[in-house]
């Protein structure tokens, strides 16, 4: 079934087609929500209300976007949500840089071929805004426009920090295991 | 071009999204200029990587089946806001009849509170001013709107009393069209 058909289904209250969107977007929604939040199973649970919020405001999709993007549009600010409530759960203790051991102390330890945890934990020390534009344009594929259209800022703003969160990045993966390409932060 | 201009259009570049001039001026400064050159590669080798990696953390991550029935389960949920909060059938029902106990125990005590003021003999409640309420054919009004009028004594109480203790009487007619703004 095709992204009008599940769109015009919806608007019409027949859900049947939720396991349409679920096989089509599902498991792509999943693995972006798993980058931005970092834990699998709240990732399943911002899926989850991703989806149920898109049929609940179905009626205020307009076709301006794609459905995907409209649906990730959802999750971006569910995900905000989620990092806020996070945040005060904790007490003002920023979660995204959790007591322990430094990305570094840890890689040291880390065979080189290991860099599945360095990078996860590098992402989950980033800034939600930088973790964001991130998952966007290196995840989700998007080009500079759409990323700007997406995160409603203009393109100089969306430029500006793709530029600072790739260093941001790149300072928090050791330069030794050298993951892109180009000997760590130099 | 400057560097400057060459490296703020290095991601639109790298997109393919610039008219044709601007990318063929990037790529003409950039052929010219290591310096920004080597900002280009350097970009372009992140660019190349950190999707492939990104991937990987995440290529075997897939939704539990009839995940989709947990969709479904929570609009209907929401659809049906008693529903909310996972109750059983029996929790439910308990809800259910607790309300409608609540509902008998306050029409029970409202009507003890007439029957105790009826046993006094004097008011349990009050009528302000503005207090005026009318039923068809029936009213129940301040008493010192009633005073003197036929069917009523001088301080408004029925005559013969129509129910012993309530100023509840069929209005005459002279006070049916009392307005609050009147009491």
């Amino acid at each position: 079934m095709g992204e009008n058909e599940i769109v015009a289904a919806l608007k019409r209250g027949d859900l049947s087609v939720v396991e349409d969107i679920v096989g089509l977007y599902g498991n792509r929604l999943l693995r972006s929500a798993y980058l931005l939040c970092g834990n699998e199973s709240d990732a399943q649970d911002l899926v989850q209300d991703t989806l149920v919020q898109a049929v609940q405001s179905i009626h205020r999709f307009r076709g301006d976007s794609s459905l995907y993007s409209w649906l990730h549009g959802i999750l971006l600010n569910l995900s905000r949500h989620y990092h806020r409530e996070r945040k005060r759960l904790v007490q003002g203790h920023d979660f995204d840089s959790q007591p322990g051991e430094s990305v570094s102390d840890e890689a040291s330890r880390l065979d080189l071929e290991s860099v599945s945890p360095v990078l996860m934990e590098a992402m989950r020390k980033l800034s939600e805004p930088h973790r964001e534009i991130l998952v966007l344009r290196y995840f989700e594929e998007m080009k500079l426009d759409e990323i700007a259209r997406h995160l409603n800022i203009s393109k100089g703003t969306a430029k500006s920090r793709l530029h600072y969160a790739a260093e941001s990045l790149r300072s928090l993966i050791p330069k030794e295991l050298n993951l892109f390409g180009d000997s760590g932060t130099d | 071009m400057k560097c400057s201009q060459c490296q703020d259009l290095l991601f639109e570049y790298l997109d393919g999204t610039l008219p044709s001039a601007s990318q063929a001026s990037v790529q003409e400064h950039l052929r010219e200029c290591s310096s920004c050159r080597t900002v280009f590669e350097r970009e372009k080798q992140f660019s190349g990587s950190l999707p492939g990696l990104l991937g990987e953390q995440t290529v075997l991550m897939e939704l539990p089946p009839q995940f989709h029935q947990k969709v479904l389960s929570r609009l209907e949920r929401d659809a049906h806001p008693v529903l909310k909060g996972d109750f059983s059938w029996f929790e439910q029902c308990a809800h259910a009849w607790a309300g409608v106990a609540a509902i008998a125990v306050l029409m029970f005590s409202i009507a003890a509170l007439f029957v105790i003021r009826d046993s006094l003999g004097q008011r349990a409640v009050c009528f302000s001013k503005a207090a005026f309420y009318r039923l068809p054919g029936v009213a129940v009004l301040p008493r010192r709107c009633l005073s003197d009028q036929p069917g009523y004594d001088r301080v408004g109480k029925p005559s013969p009393g129509l129910w012993p203790g309530f100023d509840l009487a069929v209005p005459p007619s002279s006070v049916v069209n009392l307005e609050p703004a009147d009491l």
